[in-house]
């Protein structure tokens, strides 16, 4: 199995995304320059965390016009599983592939810490095998991570089971203190409708083994990779 | 004709700048566009600039908001161009979702 991991001038993450992916059983990945034009023949792709083109403008504002993005938008028409962390959720999320937007942390700092989150949804893509109310422990770092919706977009979202992932506390209490950054309703994560594009301002590449504090992020991957599985088991 | 005008659960993907007609420009436009994030978005920016500008003095300061300001020089004064502008406006120079935008000519 092969996921691709895209990159953009000013991604800073992408060979976290590669080291990430590349230590777990059966999947390969490869970088993608964002010139290129075609996606075909990698099972998933991820767009990583960094500055793409400096965050000029917004953030991801500019990324979204990166040849790369035309095969992104083709491949999750196809409804082809696409992952993006961090600057990739906001790349995601101004290319209109999710709904809403991200910007600057309430508190204005950047923050950088290890958070818990709580899994809203199990049978996703994206959190296959993990049980809803279930904790992961996963690193943000950024400093336009604050998720806004409007009320309408923000029905639709709870309607449709579309929130996978909200900063909780340790025991799962989604409370205002566990919030790093005024993220309305304490969003951390979202899909699509369709269910087969996911963005989450934490880092699961930054957790993909204990040595490096959690192995909860890697979770996520195998997720995608079972359910690439059970999608090929179908469609044979 | 630019075509960026997707539907909000469409992805924005018909931005083509390169349409632009064939036709010579002659005169030099300066444009002005004002982004401002909109009244429902948190401007925690502008919060902690009103807390500053109160506390120098200026207690009858109610709210700031803060946004982008840019001056945009072009050829010509085409017939569409007002609304070409307008789309890139939309599509690139603001964030419809969180963010409202005036142009100044």
């Amino acid at each position: 199995m092969k996921f691709a991991v895209v990159q953009f001038p000013g991604s800073n993450c992408d060979q976290d995304c590669i080291a990430a992916l590349s230590g777990i059983d059966g999947l390969q990945a490869e970088y993608v320059w964002h010139k290129e034009n075609s996606l075909d023949g990698f099972d998933a792709i991820v767009l990583p965390g960094g500055f793409s083109y400096g965050d000029y403008l917004r953030c991801g504002a500019i990324a979204r016009f990166s040849p790369i993005m035309q095969a992104v938008l083709k491949d999750a028409r196809a409804g082809k599983l696409i992952i993006g962390t961090c600057n990739g959720f906001q790349i995601l999320c101004e290319a209109g592939l999710l709904p809403g937007a991200l910007v600057r942390n309430r508190s204005l700092h950047f923050v950088c810490q290890m958070v818990n989150l709580r899994v809203e949804v199990s049978d996703t893509a994206f959190t296959h095998g993990l049980s809803a109310g279930s904790i992961l422990r996963i690193p943000i770092a950024h400093g336009e991570g604050c998720y806004f919706a409007d009320e309408a977009t923000l029905r639709e979202l709870n309607a449709h089971r579309q929130i996978i992932l909200r900063y909780a506390d340790s025991e799962g209490g989604v409370v205002p203190e566990a919030n790093p950054n005024g993220s309305i309703e304490n969003i951390a994560g979202i899909c699509n409708r369709a269910g087969n594009v996911f963005g989450l301002m934490p880092h699961p590449d930054r957790a993909s083994e204990a040595r490096l504090g959690s192995a909860d992020g890697a979770k996520i991957f195998r997720s995608m990779m079972q359910a690439i599985s059970a999608g090929e088991a179908r469609a044979a | 004709m630019l075509n960026v005008f997707a539907g909000k659960e469409q992805a924005r993907t018909t931005f083509n700048l390169l349409s632009a007609p064939t036709h010579q420009y002659c005169d030099l436009v300066k444009v002005k566009v004002v982004v401002t994030p909109k009244a429902a978005v948190l401007d925690p920016q502008g919060v902690t600039v009103r807390d500053a500008m109160q506390h120098l003095g200026m207690p009858e300061v109610r709210d700031v908001r803060i946004g982008k300001y840019l001056e945009i020089e072009l050829e010509g004064k085409d017939g569409d161009m007002e609304e070409r502008l307008h789309g890139l406006c939309r599509d690139l120079l603001s964030n419809p979702v969180i963010e409202d935008y005036q142009i100044i000519s």
